[in-house]
């Protein structure tokens, strides 16, 4: 109100006629709406409390416990009903179209702990104070005005104008006052109302939005899931994107040659094949990424660790690839975070020499060494791979291992190498751990 | 004219494909095949292609670098089509930026290979004119350029007039119906906005055009 007051002046419009524009304004209504919503709860809360404090009165208490007794009467129900969880999203959807404020979190979610419950019946209280000052300043504005307004068209003589309240009709010019206070009234009280609704809509975001912690835990929320929706469409782009041109490709190719070259037909029937069937196992495993990031979006399952590495390899195993698991080192005094990359690590490890064994991977056995000591976490996974295996692309999820590998400062080694049983696929990464021993 | 193609992906099964249909036109021939970027230049060299066919994304050396080091080191260099599979690539408008006459989606039927093999050849025309302009536009907003237009340049009214054409996708003939010129003229004038934008091709020239300003996005 003090802020319109200035910029009226400064304009230089009077100060009253700017103060009155906000008659003209729809949100002056909504917000007066509002109030009478608290109104209504007030009555709600006036009801039980009178019931309850009759019972007071009947125990004849020493003063001090009655008035204390009292005290909790009054206060106790809307604080009890203010830390409801629920309360923060319906007051939310009530301050969002009615007092039009836009809050940083949208829409607002349940309290989820104890301060947002706190806080929460803070405003669950100021929008009761609020809402029954307004709403009973209402009721005696439009009841007493009513009469007033009508006095004019009384015949004279002494009249109740309030209840109580005698006055002298005289059916002349000089009862206009009373009509004229009535109208006076009511601007008076949207006037209010309009103020009343402003402060409470400056409030809103601070009371009952999110802290500046919850924000940033919000924004943290938000860009995880933008991070982890980039990583799934990038293994879409890799996997099934290549093999769907590659099949575009071939098929065109061998129609145009069908009838001059029927030799490069079939192979590249038997190509388009082979990597329609490798695309529909990449579409599987990304579907089941997607699914994974619904269980973990509830929050309600935590994301896998070391701990569940087990069922991560029986399922491998059940693929048809030996897997042969060495685990050196304490890994349940890992940290979580720790633990849950280099699960998903080994998971996208696993999934790559799956892929790339292709046909063969009955034959497949993969090594799989963790070892935790001074210097970190070692994994390392190791895969006989025969000369015509095509490790070319880089590794499709390696991009996801290293993007990880780098958030958390360590290193990672992969590539093919020569040795004694021919030639190997190494993925080597080292994290840094610092070892703290569980208390 | 027989035109010789080199076909750069890191996947074979790609390579083969593009050579079976490039390989099924009487007058093209594929001349050489290269599984990185790094394996391109001395395959050009040794075989002096008319036009390469580059996949944008190789393990070692990607597209983008590859064509560079072709225009960088070869006089003249081959025209360079870059091969990509997705539309909005964002490398694919690097690559174009690095020299690249032009771009092809994977998916593009066959017939259409072979007549964007034989315009980037000709580079009598502009490819895909829409798809440049679309390829500009997204990029508009990372560059933050000031519209500084050719002024420094100093094209005459008549060069302008072509560019504009040019990036409108027109042909030198349909630009010389267009300002009922004769074809040769029209030519001069295109060499010589090449020549003062210092641009390899059209490609090239429209993509100035736009990123200056001198031609609107919209």
């Amino acid at each position: 109100m003090a802020n319109g007051l200035v910029r009226g002046s400064a304009r230089g419009a009077s100060p009253l006629v700017h103060a009155l524009t906000c008659l003209g304004r729809a949100s002056t209504y909504l917000r007066w709406v509002y109030l009478l919503l608290g109104a209504a709860l007030v009555l709600a809360f006036i009801l039980v409390q009178s019931a309850l404090g009759s019972v007071v009165q009947d125990l004849d208490l020493p003063k001090v416990a009655a008035g204390i007794l009292y005290a909790v009467l009054i206060a106790g129900p809307p604080i009890a009903l203010g830390v409801l969880p629920a309360v923060r999203e319906v007051e939310g959807i009530a301050v969002e179209s009615l007092l039009g404020v836009r809050f940083d979190e949208r829409p607002l979610g349940p309290a989820r702990t104890w301060p947002q419950r706190r806080r929460t019946a803070v405003w669950f209280c100021l929008h009761l104070i609020a809402g029954g000052v307004v709403g009973s300043l209402s009721t005696v504005v439009f009841g007493v005005g009513a009469i007033w307004l009508a006095v004019p068209f009384r015949s004279p003589g002494t009249r109740d104008i309030v209840p109580g309240v005698s006055y002298e009709i005289s059916g002349g010019w000089s009862d206009l006052w009373m009509p004229a206070a009535a109208v006076g009234g009511v601007v008076g009280l949207f006037l209010l109302s309009a103020a009343v609704g402003a402060l409470l809509a400056h409030l809103a975001p601070r009371v009952l939005g999110p802290t500046a912690a919850e924000r940033i835990e919000l924004l943290e929320r938000r860009t995880a899931t933008l991070a982890e929706r980039n990583r799934l469409a990038r293994e879409l782009h890799d996997s099934v994107g290549h093999a769907l041109s590659l099949v575009t490709i071939q098929a065109a190719a061998a129609r145009r040659v069908l009838a001059t070259d029927p030799e490069f037909a079939e192979t590249a029937l038997a190509a388009m094949e082979a990597s329609a069937r490798a695309a529909l196992a990449d579409l599987d495993h990304v579907l089941g990424l997607l699914r994974d990031d619904r269980r973990t979006g509830s929050q309600t399952t935590p994301q896998a660790t070391l701990g569940e590495l087990d069922r991560l390899v029986d399922a491998t195993r059940a693929g048809g690839i030996t897997v042969d698991v060495q685990r050196h080192g304490e890994l349940d005094q890992l940290p979580a975070a720790v633990s849950r990359e280099a699960y998903r690590i080994i998971q996208e490890g696993l999934t790559n020499a799956i892929r790339h064994a292709g046909r063969r991977a009955g034959e497949l056995t993969v090594d799989l060494s963790i070892r935790l000591d001074t210097s970190g976490l070692r994994l390392e996974l190791t895969n006989p791979v025969s000369g015509t295996s095509d490790h070319s692309g880089g590794g499709r999820g390696l991009a996801g291992i290293r993007e990880r590998v780098a958030v958390l400062q360590g290193t990672v080694v992969a590539g093919l190498e020569t040795g004694a049983d021919g030639t190997l696929w190494r993925l080597a990464v080292t994290l840094p751990v610092a070892v703290t021993t569980k208390g | 004219m027989n035109l010789s193609v080199v076909v750069v992906d890191d996947e074979p099964l790609i390579r083969s494909g593009l050579r079976a249909i490039i390989n099924a036109e009487p007058d093209l021939t594929v001349v050489g095949e290269a599984g990185d970027g790094a394996e391109v230049l001395p395959v050009v060299r040794r075989t002096g292609p008319d036009v390469v066919l580059m996949d944008v994304r190789m393990p070692a050396l990607d597209g983008i670098q590859a064509t560079r080091l072709l225009l960088d080191n070869l006089d003249p260099p081959p025209r360079v089509l870059v091969v990509t599979t997705f539309e909005n690539d964002d490398y694919v408008y690097d690559a174009l930026r690095a020299g690249a006459s032009g771009f092809l989606l994977k998916r593009t039927p066959p017939d259409d290979i072979i007549a964007a093999i034989r315009t980037v050849a000709g580079s009598e025309s502009l490819l895909f004119p829409e798809a440049i302009r679309a390829l500009a536009l997204a990029h508009a907003g990372a560059q933050p350029s000031r519209p500084t237009g050719l002024d420094e340049y100093q094209l005459t009214e008549r060069e302008q007039e072509v560019l504009r054409l040019m990036a409108r996708g027109l042909s030198n003939a349909e630009i010389a119906a267009e300002l009922i010129l004769g074809l040769q003229t029209v030519k001069t004038h295109v060499a010589n906005v090449l020549a003062k934008l210092n641009a390899r091709d059209r490609t090239q020239a429209v993509i100035r055009a736009y990123e200056s300003g001198f031609v609107p996005l919209h």
